[in-house]
């Protein structure tokens, strides 16, 4: 009978008890809300950095790392690229060369990143293809085609089919150069990355700095799902020790932190509101002992033990807050379903995203699981919430309690 | 053996640095089945000294055994206990939960003492009859006339087969109508089933059914008489 009556004892003040649990469930919707936000841009993030450039893990020469040099090959790099596809969870594998070259045009120059890319593996591991805004992907059927950003083609002054010229450093150390068609001009989320990139066949790449056949700089390898990512890439380094293996994480340090940090984050923002909630639950629940401090009186002096006093209280707040998280809960599955479906479109402020390489249309997220630990965290805050007025509660007198005014 | 017996009673409380003898060595001994109302004026001690008796209040000094049972050291926890199962309260104010039907309000109490539901059902049914609002049984207090929500805390005192009742003005809050019924229905519940009722009260109404009356000033007993 005690939850019966905890349970109705809420509803003896309904605009109170709603107003508070009005509260709890905005306060909710608030919090899960931005951590549902702050999840969708991170892992559109993440996604779309794995996806367009990094893949989950890549293979490099040990020496590579230090300074880009194409001297630092990958040799007979089919092989190993057939061995990595073999492995569980592996769902794309493409080499690439890559080193850094000065493109030039009549209008300017841009110092980038240039990549051959093997054009039978290379839509296994980069969704570039994907990202075109105009002209088409590299294909063997264009003479020396290359692909550019919206960005650095603007800053060069070029237009489709326009040519430019590549020089870069061979692996014997020499300026090479060499001229290229623009066939096709992408932008992605990150304009970091579209400025620093511009994309050529591994062929014409190789041919112009005379890179050994059948060598490249690095491995790209795509992992589904991202979990298994160290898995597999562990399984790589313990059978090639000579080659260097980086996941993602290491890879992107920005990245990883941007991982780690979100979680952590919309839990503490998650917090504090529940937090603020808190103080706002102690608050209504002193006003609870006051108003009924001669029923409690009475209660005590009828034979109520003083812990069962405490239980009831703690029901009571228990009943409160359930009635706010579970409100509050229901809304936040409704608008980051919604907005996940429809996504929330930020295009207002798409450079200021572009610039640090989040997507301005934004699909927020969130897990059952999650809700699950949201309810937990309210249930927690509600026991927190009830211990201090309980305990004004359980310091009365009977004697006094039940003369008191209220 | 006297179901009450309070044995050279003091209770002094410190009002600022002065300390007041609220009770001031007091002897009395009350007999099961007495119907008796213990008088005097306001801060004469009546309300302190039933709080003693009832384990809701210390004594200063003296001895109050219940049943032939020490209460005045008996543990907080003790006199939790030992008021659910063997005291039943009446207050001025009713004091019902006003969340629960009279039922449940008398119910309640009887599962605090751990009794089975169908006992419970079939207990809250008797007493309510025997009260006289059997058709109240599923009405919250609210709704309730003053004298009903104290014939329902009436019922709920004796739920627990009390060895006697302690009332503090139980009539304070009814009109001349409302106190004649309840007064008549607690002789008639002490005439037939034995139960003791100790009241402290004003009220003339109740003094004049009383078949004792217990007279305190300033803390002590000055006069003790029985109707015969």
């Amino acid at each position: 009978m005690l939850w019966h009556i905890a349970w109705r004892n809420v509803w003896r003040n309904r605009l109170r008890s709603l107003v508070i649990a009005s509260a709890i469930a905005f306060g909710l919707l608030g919090g899960v809300f931005s951590y549902a936000l702050m999840m969708g841009l991170a892992n559109q993030q993440i996604r779309g950095t794995l996806r367009t450039e990094l893949g989950n893990f890549q293979v490099h020469h040990p020496e590579y790392p230090a300074d880009r040099d194409l001297r630092y090959a990958l040799d007979d790099v089919d092989v190993l690229v057939d061995e990595i596809r073999q492995l569980p969870s592996v769902v794309g594998v493409s080499s690439r060369i890559v080193g850094t070259a000065m493109v030039s045009s009549a209008e300017g120059t841009a110092a980038v990143r240039i990549a051959g890319v093997d054009l039978e593996h290379v839509g296994e591991v980069s969704d570039l293809a994907e990202k075109l805004v105009e002209g088409e992907y590299l294909s063997a059927d264009e003479r020396i085609p290359m692909l550019m950003s919206r960005e650095t083609a603007e800053d060069l002054e070029v237009r489709l089919r326009s040519r430019v010229v590549a020089s870069v450093v061979s692996p014997t150390g020499e300026i090479v150069y060499g001229a290229f068609r623009v066939v096709g001009i992408f932008e992605t989320i990150n304009s970091m990355f579209d400025g620093a990139n511009v994309f050529v066949t591994q062929q014409d790449l190789a041919e112009l700095t005379g890179f050994a056949a059948g060598a490249a700089s690095e491995i790209i390898v795509r992992v589904e799902p991202r979990d298994a990512t160290l898995e597999v890439a562990e399984a790589v380094a313990e059978a090639h020790p000579e080659f260097l293996v980086r996941t993602w994480r290491d890879l992107s340090p920005l990245l990883q932190l941007t991982a780690d940090f979100t979680g952590a984050f919309g839990y503490g923002f998650l917090a504090i509101i529940l937090t603020a909630l808190g103080f706002g639950i102690v608050n209504t629940m002193l006003m609870v002992v006051m108003e009924r401090t001669r029923e409690i009186g009475m209660l005590m002096a009828l034979g109520m033990a003083r812990v069962r006093v405490f239980r009831m209280l703690l029901y009571e707040t228990a009943f409160l807050s359930m009635v706010g998280g579970i409100a509050g809960i229901a809304l936040s599955v409704a608008v980051v379903g919604y907005t996940q479906r429809v996504g929330l479109n930020l295009q207002a402020y798409s450079d200021g995203f572009r610039a640090i390489g989040y997507d301005p249309i934004v699909y927020p997220e969130s897990t059952t699981t999650f809700y699950f630990k949201v309810a937990a965290m309210v249930l927690v805050t509600a026991f927190i919430a009830s211990i201090y007025p309980a305990r004004r509660a359980l310091k009365l007198l009977p004697a006094e309690a039940i003369r008191a005014d209220t | 053996m006297p179901v009450i017996d309070a044995r050279d009673v003091y209770k002094t409380y410190e009002g600022n640095g002065v300390p007041v003898h609220a009770v001031n060595g007091i002897n009395l001994q009350v007999e099961k089945g007495e119907f008796t109302a213990i008088i005097g004026p306001s801060g004469c001690g009546k309300t302190t000294l039933l709080n003693m008796v009832g384990g809701l209040d210390s004594v200063t000094s003296g001895e109050i055994l219940i049943g032939g049972t020490r209460i005045d050291s008996m543990s907080d926890r003790e006199l939790t206990d030992f008021r659910l199962l063997r005291i039943g309260f009446v207050f001025q104010a009713y004091n019902l939960i006003p969340v629960l039907t009279a039922r449940e309000n008398i119910e309640f109490i009887m599962e605090l003492q751990g009794v089975d539901k169908a006992d419970r059902s079939v207990r809250s049914r008797e007493l309510l009859e025997a009260v006289g609002i059997a058709e109240k049984a599923e009405v919250r207090p609210a709704l309730m006339s003053g004298g009903q929500q104290q014939r329902v805390a009436v019922a709920r005192s004796l739920a627990s087969k009390p060895e006697f009742v302690l009332a503090d003005e139980p009539t304070a809050n009814l009109d001349s109508h409302a106190t004649e019924d309840l007064l008549d229905m607690m002789l008639e519940m002490n005439r037939q089933s034995g139960v003791t009722f100790v009241f402290a009260t004003h009220d003339q109404r109740v003094i004049d059914k009383a078949r004792r009356v217990v007279a305190l000033d300033d803390g002590k007993v000055v006069s003790d008489s029985t109707a015969h």
